[in-house]
């Protein structure tokens, strides 16, 4: 049977967050919830006819938006719409949380849905940071911790970097206050200058600086590895073992079926993006997939920017094999410690992390017009071979 | 009628400036009631195509020199008036936009008496706008102006001064007839090089050309040669009948020679076959543009260009750009160099790049122009200090009107290219006209400035500069280097420097962070856009070694501030 991931987009959060970058709608209405869900419904049955073939899901993320300020009994909903092909054995079925929104009676009904795996925007530990970024306070933070700790083996925690104001120092009292609750899985992410807001009212975004995230980064990884947490995606640190296996469908080029507004969608090599509009979502009836989700065209050279985009953030990295470039810029990136090969597999290390963009740009520099390789270019495979000679 | 109706260039256009040269033809009923054909040729003014003037005066018998009512004789207007005197012309002085409330009439008649020894009734006062003074003008052209002798019944014998390449056409040359009748369908014979063919078609010049049959003595036309190249077409040759050719053709022009180099080189390797067939193109139209092909180890294969000056330089890149929609790379601008060795070898240099080291030279000349410069006398001081500090040589200075004058000055070639007009202009609040010519080569003392980055020298940024200021050059380049190489992967050093010595230095310190926010929720798309946006901003970049170099930094040094 053909293994799809699901992914699940509840586009509903209590307020607005001002950097955020993920399509949302700051409502719980629950006239536009019951909507959402019968659009789900209906998108999810035509998906289902579209694939065709018997097919099933090892893993299920439920994202947003908050999926938690939904009504419990929508949350049960979902699940009931799509357990019949969750995988019977072993599947992963993670769900995003707002700390304000833990509680008991929540984690339960969770627990007895089936979720194993909770991922908590936790953002900071710090009173000034949280309240400068429009987030709960730290008790709040620390005391759902404790409560998915209780309840789950399986936990991310979301952490914020590059907060006006911040510092290595200050992010070591969150990395402390988060210690005590031991999570399986780590995932920082830098605050980006303006967001999709675009400048804000008080100037608090604009004043993000790249240098103090770049630092905070490197100090997060340097911690985090200290630890024992394995480094395996750019922004993603786990215990050995307690990797998210959703994400790593993605960067991995495995399958994924994507629905609710904005969720996209990769199957049988083609890329899909649904509209990112609850209104539109909602108001197309009868569903039909034609009138939510856009084909998302790629040639190529795009298929390949792709692949080495999503292999070189992860720790497995990418085969030097599948390069077009000439050996010497591999060299230089290894030269100036921004990556090593492993195992004919070029992996980018943390220093690289931060500049990765840069990094996929020199390495897919030549990948669509051929060899443009002088004489003194060497082609990947030579440059390899130089490499693992060890020169 | 809109502005500037023969200015057929878009850049001609949007410039407001004009590059060819173009005629036309009008009929006049005169005051007498009598009919006349006015052949008449428009000019462009920059000093860039003053071989565009000087050939179409040669085909005249008259020249109506227009003077700008507000701003007065400028520098051009000067050598413009010289070529047509010494091509015997007659002249008919005119201040134009009198109906501008900043004309200033008596000041800019007075100039020109001065200029021409002439009485002030002689100058006349016209506003094309408006029409004023305009029948004035076209009664002065038929009582001043000769109207042209020459004999019908002699053979064949036309002037070429000026052509123009069309695909279907081949050469379609530009003749004045002097004698003897040009048909269409005749065997005819360009006399530099006995190429002969038959005329497949003759005309004359309206908004369009119009057919006609023959072209008989004083008019001025043209000739659809159906020959596939301009290079077999020369501009100044004399046009004969075949069988019975005149005796003597008639005074060519003086080959004109390209004053000013540069490299031009595709940004994207794969443009250079298509880089080459636009050069090919647009030399077809443009003969003072001469381009041969070259290397750079920085910046590939591409192609060693000359021009007749900066203007003409930037008009030909902006063509490129605009019609053939190409990326490309520009060297700064340099003048050609000779480099006498110590083996007794005189080496022509117009690459920095190909300048010799210093110890197998033994002296260098460089070109030098006489330039005159017109301004308000009190900006003068300013205006000296100028030249002075380009390492000019004081000639003469000549009140041309009570606060007007005139200065000349004999100056290295290349302190004129790098920021010699703006800087003129910014003396003298934009008052200053500058018109020069080439006066032959002359010693200097110039020494090879090479940038490195990395370590690496890269040819295409070396630059040739006076041995006193090449401190300062090297200060400011690495600091201007500095600004527009942008933080990259790896840190990127830069080094001026005088052979193995590094004069100056500065550093672009490496890009502490760039990576696109998370991969989430499968959106690969949008990450996938957001790199090929960036890549896009690569594009105008060159790949020097592991460095990234923006087009803007070959041309970094034209931006160099040399003033102290
Ligand atoms: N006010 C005014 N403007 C004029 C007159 N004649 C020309 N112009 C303007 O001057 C500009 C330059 O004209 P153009 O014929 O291209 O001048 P050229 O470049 O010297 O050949 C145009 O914008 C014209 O409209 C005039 O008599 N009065
Ligand atoms: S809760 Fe999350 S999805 Fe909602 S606005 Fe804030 S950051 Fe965005």
């Amino acid at each position: 049977m053909r293994p799809v991931s699901l992914y699940v987009h509840v586009p509903f959060c209590r307020r607005r967050c001002q950097y955020c970058t993920f399509y949302h709608v700051p409502t719980t209405d629950p006239r536009l919830e019951a909507a959402f869900l019968r659009a789900l419904a209906a998108e999810y049955e035509q998906a289902e006819d579209e694939i065709g073939e018997a097919f099933f899901f090892p893993t299920v993320f439920i994202g947003g938006g908050t999926p938690s300020v939904l009504d419990r009994r929508s949350i049960e909903e979902i699940i009931d719409l799509i357990a019949p092909r969750i995988a019977s054995d072993g599947a992963e079925l993670t769900i995003e949380v707002n700390p304000e929104d833990v509680n008991e009676v929540l984690l339960d009904m969770l627990v007895r849905s089936g979720f194993n795996r909770i991922s908590a925007g936790v953002q900071s530990m710090s009173g000034p940071a949280q309240k400068s970024l429009g987030r709960c306070e730290p008790d709040v933070n620390h005391r759902a911790l404790g409560q998915i700790k209780n309840r789950f083996a399986n936990f991310n925690v979301d952490l914020l970097l590059g907060v006006p104001g911040g510092t290595p120092r200050k992010l070591m009292k969150t990395l402390k206050r988060i210690e005590e609750f031991n999570p399986p899985h780590l995932s920082v992410y830098c605050l980006e200058p303006g967001g999709v807001l675009g400048p804000s009212s008080n100037g608090f975004f604009e004043s993000v600086d790249q240098e103090q995230s770049a630092d905070e980064y490197l100090f997060v990884c340097r911690e985090l590895e200290e630890r024992g947490y394995h480094h395996y995606e750019v922004s993603n640190f786990a215990r050995p073992g307690f990797e998210c296996r959703h994400n790593l469908v993605y960067w991995r080029g495995g399958e994924y079926l994507g629905i609710g507004p904005s969720a996209h969608t990769y199957l049988a090599g083609e890329r899909f993006s649904n509209i990112a509009s609850i209104e539109a979502y909602t108001r197309a009836q009868p569903m039909s997939l034609g009138a939510i989700r856009r084909h998302d065209h790629r040639d190529h050279s795009q298929r390949r920017l792709e692949t080495a985009m999503l292999a070189l953030r992860t720790s497995e990295g990418l085969a030097v094999e599948d390069l077009h470039v000439s050996g010497s810029v591999v060299d230089d990136l290894v030269g100036e410690r921004l990556a090593r090969i492993e195992q004919g597999r070029i992996v980018v290390n943390d220093r690289g992390y931060l500049v990765l963009d840069e990094i996929v740009q020199r390495l897919c520099r030549q990948t669509d017009t051929g060899d443009h390789g002088g004489a003194d270019s060497l082609t990947a495979k030579e440059s390899n071979d130089r490499l693992n000679k060890g020169f | 009628m809109r502005d500037q109706v023969l200015d057929t260039m878009d850049l001609e256009r949007e410039r407001g400036i004009t590059i060819k040269s173009h005629p036309i033809r009008m009929d006049y009923k005169g005051a007498d009631g009598r009919n006349y054909v006015f052949n008449l040729i428009d000019t462009p003014g920059h000093v860039d195509f003053t071989y565009e003037v000087s050939r179409s005066l040669a085909a005249c018998e008259g020249a109506v020199l227009v003077v700008d009512a507000a701003q007065g004789v400028q520098a051009q207007t000067i050598s413009n008036l010289y070529l047509a005197i010494e091509n015997g012309l007659e002249i008919i002085p005119v201040i134009n936009k009198i109906d501008l409330p900043v004309a200033r009439i008596d000041e800019v008649t007075e100039q020109l008496v001065g200029l021409l020894g002439i009485s002030e009734n002689d100058v006349l006062l016209v506003s094309a706008r408006d029409g004023t003074g305009i029948a004035e003008l076209m009664e002065a052209i038929v009582d001043r102006i000769p109207a042209p002798t020459g004999d019908p019944e002699a053979n064949l014998k036309a002037l070429v001064f000026d052509s123009h390449f069309n695909a279907y056409k081949g050469a379609v040359i530009y003749v004045r007839v002097v004698d003897g009748v040009l048909s269409t369908g005749g065997a005819v014979r360009l006399m530099s090089n006995d190429r002969v063919f038959d005329v497949m078609e003759t005309g004359y010049f309206r908004l369009n050309m119009i057919a006609s049959n023959a072209l008989g003595p004083g008019e001025v036309g043209y000739v659809n040669t159906g020959i596939k190249s301009l290079r077999e077409t020369k501009v100044g040759d004399t046009l004969t009948q075949r069988s019975s050719p005149c005796d003597t053709p008639l005074a060519g022009f003086k080959e004109i020679k390209s004053m000013v180099f540069s490299g031009l080189y595709p940004v994207e390797s794969d443009d250079y076959t298509n880089l080459r067939d636009a050069l090919e193109k647009l030399q077809l139209n443009d003969s003072a543009f001469t381009f041969e092909p070259e290397t750079s180890a920085a910046l590939g294969f591409g192609f060693r260009c000359g021009f007749l000056g900066l203007l003409h330089m930037e008009v030909i890149q902006e063509r490129l750009e605009r019609e053939y929609s190409m990326g490309l790379i520009t060297t700064m601008p340099n003048v050609e160099y000779r480099v006498i060795a110590k083996n007794g070898d005189v080496i022509v240099v117009d690459n920095p790049a190909k300048f010799p080291v210093a110890g197998d030279i033994d002296k260098v000349e460089e070109p030098y122009v006489r330039a005159e410069i017109i301004g308000p006398a009190e900006f003068l001081g300013a205006i000296m200090k100028l030249n002075q500090d380009k390492r000019g040589t004081f000639v003469e200075m000549v009140y041309i009107s009570v606060d007007r004058v005139r200065l000349t000055y004999e100056l290295p070639l290349a302190e004129i290219l790098v920021d010699y007009y703006d800087k003129l202009k910014s003396v003298s609040r934009g008052y200053a006209s500058l018109d020069y010519e080439f006066i032959g080569h002359r010693p200097g003392n110039v020494v090879r400035l090479n940038i490195a980055l990395n370590g690496d020298p890269v040819d295409a940024l070396s630059i040739i500069v006076h041995q006193d200021r090449a401190f300062h050059w090297g200060r400011e380049l690495t600091s201007k280097l500095k600004d527009v190489i942008p933080r990259q992967l790896y840190e990127v050093a830069i080094q001026a420097c005088l052979g193995s010595r590094v004069i100056a230095r500065s550093n672009v310190r490496p890009l502490r962070k760039n990576v696109t926010a998370k991969c989430y929720g499968g959106d690969i798309t949008r990450k996938r856009k957001l790199l090929e946006k960036q890549k896009e901003g690569k594009k105008r970049m060159k790949m020097v070694g592991k460095v990234e170099v923006p087009q803007e930094a070959f041309l970094a040094v034209l931006k160099v501030d040399r003033s102290n």
